[in-house]
């Protein structure tokens, strides 16, 4: 992954060499991008999160999960409500650039291994894939898109950055995504991603953003799919960073305890 | 009266050129009427049964699709797998389509090391044998699928295209057809499902009429030349049907309504009936010519005393038509308003502009001298014979016809399913056969039961329900999310049990929503609360249909009783709704055609007796309608459900004329017997004229192809052959017997 993050630069350099704006902007996609990872970077995150998840009809589904995560590598995803899924856990750790998801359902019994395709996959039936939740849970967002600075724009009252990225990593289904990044503290405010074809497909807004040991937090994700017509609501509660949280949480063995 | 004619007189000419124009206007609003053939549109939308259909489409998505069933030798090679492939992807894309589902698209719940995945079975359409083979294999192991999207031996495989439900089913059903044409061969397509065989239907019998139409009319001008032995006499009734038949079309169009199955009779019924009214004023008028009055005294002379028969003719017509809308079905409704609508016109144009026509027409010579056929005469020799020699055992054949027919009644059976329509080898019926046999059936049959998923006691009983519904004869392919836990434990641990704990089934959920949204939402709400088991239904008759579906009622009962609300819904459901209305809506609008015919007839003769003689010879026709019906074994259906109120509408205006005509001569101070003959051999003319114009009319129909109108053609042509001799024969012969029983003549005398 940081062999990644290298080529990456060396190519924006060359290609800011090569391509000499009349309007140069003082600062670089790739550089907002370090800044908003700068603002998430911690070595260890714990939220706990309440999942509402709202159909086309307006029907509501609620879940309680604690998420754990420890570096840019190690995350770990337990339910806490309802009572019937107490107890089922995701585990993802990424070794040598290599992503491996596994998933422990109590009343089914043993672990089972989830398949890399299906990162594209419903995060537990939200409207948040395996790829968009490892995002919020402070992936390395660079290393699977080039993204380019297109400008300034104001959103919701505030001056932000806008950003046009592209995937490089092939099994990201996303075509383009654009993202606005608020100038004053890099805390990006909305993203919206756009499928194969091009049409916008998701909105993700992030609100009641709060400074937490250091570390902008937004308490309220949405997630809001504009072609089907349903939404997610992300409630954080109980964010904790940089606490002690050791490694064997994050075997398949803890989870089945 | 008298105002009707000065009017006439004073505006001919502005008459005939404002009705020429209207013509030609109406023309251009008829020729974009639509014909629609969706079997929901025949119940009205409030009605309960369409309710349910409704919120069950609402909630699950659409209900109405067709099965396009692929033959071949083996579909799985590499040509006939690309087909369905690309026909599946067409079918999507198509307008009006909602969802498909073929086995190119059909999901696979995977498990076992590689993981837990929802994808779909053939990512990738094999080019080799062994790849063949072990596809093979692996299909055949899915029991969810085996029988429903592909059979055992791979001959067989079948797309399920949805239909969005606000769109016209026709059109989407003739968009699949261009679609399926480009692929055919040497694979062989047969489409099947509800949608399509009311489509084929309509068509059919479109097609029929329009062919059919020119010989109606061909027929019709032959029969009147012979009546009449003049141009005006063939081209003023004529004229005035082809301008009810545009006003009728136009109107509607204007109105919103578009012509479904049924009123697509509605040209030739306004031939028939239409040209009746123009017959009685052309024929008076001749009538008048012939006894030496003036040109325009004779036309004054017609609308006087054949005027009124005419204006009551039409209105009992109108009646008998307008009492449709007592019928529980908007078809059925729809075709009332246009048959009213059409009389109406057809009504005003021969009171209004026939007149005017013939105002400003020079009087031949030839017809001053008017000549009586040998044939007509003959006939009317025959029918005064039989009313004044042989009344007592007419009465005794009368008496018997009556009896018979009531006895025979009851068993009359009543259809709703259209594929009875279809001759045994037309293509919709061997599609429709064929996907039966190979898949079970193409008619959806739900159940929705309420009750939350998580429950391990509502899960086994849906299980258990699933298992003896499929038992019962032409109910198959039962699935609900019983199958997916099924396919999905199968997938975890190599077992096909249902999962047992609350805990479980909120797990195996989770990991499907996890997986694939779309696998559950078919069969599960959002809120978990509201379930649907889908099975499909071979087609039957409406008595199996019935039979089954209650064996299928009883079943739920037994399954989810109190505990847990379980409602069935589907195509079947909606036909046996309309099979109900059919038999609800033929009493009402057959009581109150009959009864209003009586009351207009009272009130217009002055005399309860005299409509209650009127109406008589129409009840008998009635009658002995649903008699042959009962005897030929015709079922009752929506086409033959109307010839009862149209034989009334129509029939019942020969014995208005007959008695009209008689009540007029005995003013004149004739003995009854003499205005009776009197009637007979004059209005009579007229009436055989209009009969035979109306049966011939009828009769050609006859020569469809297609079963539905070649009975409603020969009902309706049988039934006006009796109503012609109700009011000649009958009708006379009974107002003889009431004056030999009373002794008196306070029949007629009490205004």
């Amino acid at each position: 992954m940081q062999k990644k993050y290298f080529v990456f630069l060396s190519i924006m350099i060359v290609s800011l060499l090569i391509v000499t704006s009349p309007a140069v902007l003082a600062i670089t996609g790739e550089e907002v991008l370090d800044e908003v990872d700068k603002t998430m970077d911690s070595e260890t995150r714990r939220s706990e999160i309440k999942m509402t998840i709202v159909n086309a009809n307006g029907q509501k589904r609620e879940r309680t999960v604690e998420i754990v995560s420890k570096g840019d590598n190690k995350g770990l995803v337990e339910f806490l409500a309802p009572a019937d899924v107490e107890g089922t856990s995701f585990l993802t750790l990424t070794e040598d650039g290599e992503e491996n998801m596994w998933l422990y359902l109590p009343a089914i019994g043993n672990v089972r291994k989830i398949a890399s395709h299906m990162r594209n996959g419903s995060f537990m039936g939200t409207d948040f894939t395996y790829n968009d939740i490892s995002m919020v849970g402070g992936s390395d967002y660079r290393s699977d898109y080039q993204s380019t600075l297109e400008g300034e724009e104001e959103y919701d009252g505030k001056t932000c950055y806008l950003l046009t990225s592209q995937p490089t990593d092939q099994d990201i289904q996303y075509s383009k995504m654009k993202m606005w990044v608020n100038k004053a503290n890099y805390m990006p405010l909305k993203m919206e991603f756009y499928d194969e074809d091009g049409n916008l497909l998701k909105i993700m807004t992030n609100k009641n953003i709060q400074e937490i040991n250091g570390h902008l937090t937004p308490n309220e994700i949405t997630m809001e799919n504009v072609q089907a017509g349903t939404k997610t609501i992300l409630s954080l509660s109980n964010v904790e960073y940089n606490i002690e949280i050791p490694d064997r949480i994050f075997t398949t063995r803890y989870m089945q305890q | 009266m008298d105002k009707i004619y000065k009017f006439v007189e004073k505006y001919s000419i502005p008459i005939i050129i404002l009705v020429i124009v209207l013509t030609i206007i109406m023309g251009y609003f008829a020729l974009q009427i639509d014909i629609e053939a969706g079997i929901k549109d025949m119940l009205p939308q409030n009605s309960p049964v369409v309710e349910r259909f409704e919120d069950v489409s609402d909630t699950f998505g659409s209900l109405t699709y067709t099965a396009v069933m692929v033959h071949d030798d083996d579909i799985l090679d590499q040509s006939t797998l690309q087909k369905i492939e690309a026909m599946t992807q067409e079918f999507s894309e198509a307008e009006g389509v909602s969802d498909v589902i073929s086995l190119t698209n059909i999901k696979d719940i995977e498990g076992g090391a590689a993981g837990i995945t929802v994808k779909e079975f053939i990512d990738k359409i094999p080019e080799t044998e062994s790849e063949i083979e072990s596809l093979k294999n692996q299909l055949s192991n899915e029991e969810q699928y085996v029988g429903k999207i592909f059979t055992p031996d791979f001959k067989d495989s079948m797309i399920l295209v949805k239909f969005e439900d606000q769109e016209e089913p026709e059109v989407v059903v003739s968009r699949i057809r261009n679609i399926v044409s480009q692929y055919e061969g040497p694979e062989e397509f047969y489409l099947a499902g509800t949608p399509v065989i009311v489509t084929d239907a309509t068509n059919y019998m479109k097609r029929d009429l329009s062919r059919l139409l020119p010989f109606v009319i061909a027929a019709i001008i032959a029969v009147l030349y012979i009546s009449f032995r003049s141009k005006r006499g063939v081209i003023l009734p004529i004229l005035t049907v082809l301008i009810s038949v545009i006003w009728a079309l136009g109107i509607q169009e204007l109105l919103g309504k578009s012509l479904s199955m049924i009123s697509t009779v509605l040209p030739v019924l306004l031939v028939s009936v239409g040209s009746a009214y123009a017959i009685h004023i052309v024929a008076r008028y001749y009538e008048g010519i012939q006894e030496g009055y003036e040109k325009k005294e004779a036309v004054k002379k017609a609308i006087k005393n054949v005027g009124i028969a005419v204006i009551m003719a039409g209105g009992t017509t109108m009646i008998g038509f307008a009492s449709l809308f007592f019928s529980d079905l908007v078809i059925i409704q729809d075709f009332a308003l246009g048959t009213t609508i059409g009389v109406g016109i057809a009504l005003l144009v021969s009171i209004i502009f026939i007149p005017a026509v013939l105002i400003n027409l020079k009087v031949t010579q030839k017809s001053r001298e008017g000549k009586e056929i040998k044939l007509t005469q003959n006939i009317f020799n025959g029918i005064e014979s039989l009313v004044f020699k042989y009344r007592k055992p007419l009465l005794i054949i009368v008496a018997l016809i009556i009896i018979s027919s009531i006895l025979v009644i009851p068993t009359i059976e009543t259809e709703s399913n259209y594929i009875t329509y279809f001759k045994k080898g037309s293509t919709t019926r061997v599609s429709t056969n064929l996907v039966d046999e190979r898949f079970g059936g193409s008619q959806p049959v739900e159940v929705v039961i309420e009750g939350n998923i998580k429950n391990p006691e509502l899960l086994k009983q849906m299980r258990d329900f699933q298992e003896e519904a499929v038992q019962l004869p032409y109910i198959n392919n039962a699935q609900s999310m019983v199958n997916v836990f099924r396919e999905e434990n199968m997938a975890l641990n190599n077992t096909r049990e249902i999962p047992t704990t609350q805990n479980q089934i909120a797990q195996y959920l989770l990991l499907l929503e996890m997986s694939d949204k779309e696998l559950i939402s078919n069969y599960l709400t959002f809120d978990y609360q509201k379930n649907r088991i889908q099975m499909t239904m071979e087609m039957v008759s409406s008595t199996e249909q019935k039979e089954v579906l209650g064996e299928l009622e009883k079943l739920i009962d037994e399954y989810f009783g109190d505990e847990f609300n379980a409602q069935i819904t589907g195509v079947p459901s909606l036909s046996l709704e309309i099979n109900d209305r059919i038999i609800s809506g033929q009493i009402k609008s057959l009581i109150s055609a009959v009864l209003f015919t009586f009351v207009i007839t009272s009130l217009l003769l002055k005399s309860i007796k005299r409509g209650f003689f009127t109406t008589l010879p129409i009840a008998f026709t009635v009658l002995v309608n649903f008699g042959l019906m009962g005897m030929l074994n015709i079922k009752l259906d929506i086409a033959t459900a109307m010839i009862a109120s149209v034989a009334v509408g129509i029939g019942v205006d020969y014995s208005i004329h007959i008695f009209t005509r008689f009540i007029e001569e005995d003013g004149e101070g004739d003995n009854p017997a003499q205005a009776l003959r009197i009637a007979i051999r004059t209005v009579g003319r007229a009436n055989l004229y209009n009969a035979s114009a109306v049966i011939v009319g009828f009769a050609v129909i006859l020569l469809s192809s297609f079963p539905p109108l070649v009975s409603f053609g020969g009902l309706t042509a049988f039934t006006m052959v009796v109503s012609f001799f109700g009011a000649l024969v009958l009708l006379p012969v009974l107002i003889l017997s009431a004056y030999k029983m009373s002794g008196n003549n306070d029949l007629l005398d009490n205004n």
